[in-house]
Formats: C-alpha cells, structure tokens, sequence
C-alpha cells in the first residue's frame, strides 16, 4: 500500500524531469568523434605537407589548387630561404636536404609510388633561381617532367584565370 | 538533482560541454582566418619535349629584376604585373597561338621575379612554356 503510493509518487517526479527534451550523450559523442576523426586526416594530408617558414611570391593569374583534376597528385616540395646566410634548405615531408641532390632518392621513390606524380614546388620568393633550377634538374632526372609552383593568390580585379601553361610539345 | 541520485544514472551537465564546444569552434574558427588561399603556377621541364619546329622565344630575368624580351629590356624592374610584357606575349601570339616561350633567369635572379614572369605568360596564355638552364 505504501510501496505503491512511493511508486507513483517516483513516477510522476521522473515525468516532470522529463518534461524538458531528453539528451541522448553517446550519439553526440559519437558525432564529435567523427568530426575529430575527420580535422585530423585533414591536418596530416594538406596542412603538414605546407611548411610555414615558406613566404611564397604572389601572383594573380594562377589557378587555385582544388581546380587542378591531378590536385591529389602532388609531390610538394618546400624550398626555405635563409636571409642571413643567403642558403637555401628543402623539405619534402619528413626529408629535409641543404642541396636538391640529398632529396633525390625521397623524390625517385614519390614518382616510383605514383607515376602520375608531379612536383609542387613552394619556393620562398626570395630564393635564388640557382635554388629553383637545380632542384627542377633534380626533378628531372627523377622522370618527373611537369612541374608547378606554388604562390599565394593575390585578389585583383582581374579574375577570370587563363588555363594553365602546362606546355604539349 | 533529483534524476541524477534517484534512478542511478549519471547526470550529464551540458553547460560545460557547451564550453568546450564554443572553444573547439573558436579555434577552428581562428586556424580557418590564418589560412592563406594557395594557388599554383604550372610548366614543363627543360629537354621533356621533343623540340618543336618554332625557334622558342627567350624571355631574360637579371640580377636586379630587369626582364628581357628576346634580348630587349622590357618593363620596370619593380613592376609586379609586367604590362608590357603581356602585351608583346599577345602581340606574338596573336600570330602564332603555338609559340613556345623559354625563360632563363641568370641564377641570382629571385624567385619572386621568376614568378611575376610566369603570371605574365599565364596572363597572355603561352601554351608552350619552358625553362632554360640558367645564364651566369
């Protein structure tokens, strides 16, 4: 008798608990679990390629990357330049060289893994076109023939990007 | 407090998840702001092509920045867009939308300028575009 008295009483105190929307915790954590999972492989396969000591030339005539259909392709390259002892270092991933020659066997096995690979190269705008053109001889003798550079697209008036000059000889 | 000691359940405060959410977004939202929209300039290698029967047109970059159009100083050193460069880009290849264009900057040369090149051609649509081994 009393039992059943506590009984209803408990059961109508949990349906004024209730009478605000109930949060379901597991899917919600489920969702950010994704969503963590997500900014992460994002993290590794575009931000880490980019090296941030990298101040890169500006253009305006360029054409944004996500438009290139060989985007995921790329092999980037960075090319840092420093100022005070006027030297160039470069960095593909994890290799980093004093002269393109130390990265030749890092890029051989690139092109070797994706033969449709071609070089992105993200070059310091003050670095010397010596630094430029030895690492596209290094590129070269990889088999690797197209090559891109790698600028920061300046907003002009001028929009309308022309196609690229990738050249067809 | 009376669901969370009753029925043996855990409460779940959301007012401190909800920080944490607004901090995520926030941090997102500030890593988002920094990033900088790349872009890319495309081209061939020197020797990848076999040669092709037009004499390539030779575009020069000194030292100081002073580009050369077929040995003939063209535009200013500190001139970014390279008007007249373009301009006889277009000239060019009005007659001959094939005309395979060769830059060759001396190795001093910096790498901004060989850029600023590279737009021009892309400004003017060169289709046949390459690098020569450097000049001294």
């Amino acid at each position: 008798m009393a039992n059943a008295a506590i009984k209803r009483q408990r059961k109508r105190r949990r349906l004024d608990v209730d009478g605000d929307p109930e949060f379901q915790v597991a899917p919600m954590v489920d969702v950010l679990l994704v969503l963590m999972l997500f900014f992460m492989a994002i993290t590794s396969t575009e931000v880490l390629k980019n090296d941030k000591a990298v101040n890169l030339a500006d253009a305006n005539h360029a054409k944004p990357n996500e438009q290139n259909p060989h985007h995921k392709h790329e092999i980037t390259i960075n090319v840092e330049w420093n100022a005070s002892t006027e030297s160039a270092r470069y960095v593909l991933d994890q290799y980093a060289a004093e002269t393109p020659d130390g990265l030749a066997s890092a890029i051989a096995a690139k092109h070797a893994a994706d033969p449709e690979g071609y070089v992105v190269i993200r070059a310091d705008r003050d670095a010397e076109y010596s630094n430029i053109s030895d690492l596209m001889a290094v590129c070269g003798s990889a088999g690797i023939s197209s090559v891109a550079f790698s600028v920061l697209l300046k907003n002009t008036p001028t929009p309308a990007p022309g196609p690229t000059t990738t050249a067809s000889q | 407090m009376a669901g969370s000691a009753g029925d043996g359940e855990f409460g779940f405060q959301i007012a401190p998840m909800l920080d944490v959410l607004f901090v995520l977004l926030l941090f997102f939202m500030v890593t988002a702001g920094a990033q900088k929209h790349e872009a890319s300039l495309t081209t061939q290698l020197p020797g990848s092509g076999g040669p092709s029967g037009d004499v390539p047109l030779q575009i020069g970059i000194d030292s100081d920045g002073q580009v050369t159009f077929s040995g003939v100083p063209v535009g200013d050193p500190d001139d970014h867009q390279l008007q007249p460069l373009i301009d006889r880009l277009d000239q060019v290849l009005a007659s001959n939308a094939t005309q395979p264009v060769v830059i060759s900057p001396v190795r001093s040369a910096r790498h901004q300028r060989v850029i600023d090149v590279l737009n021009a051609c892309a400004a003017a649509k060169v289709k046949n575009l390459a690098f020569g081994s450097p000049a001294d």
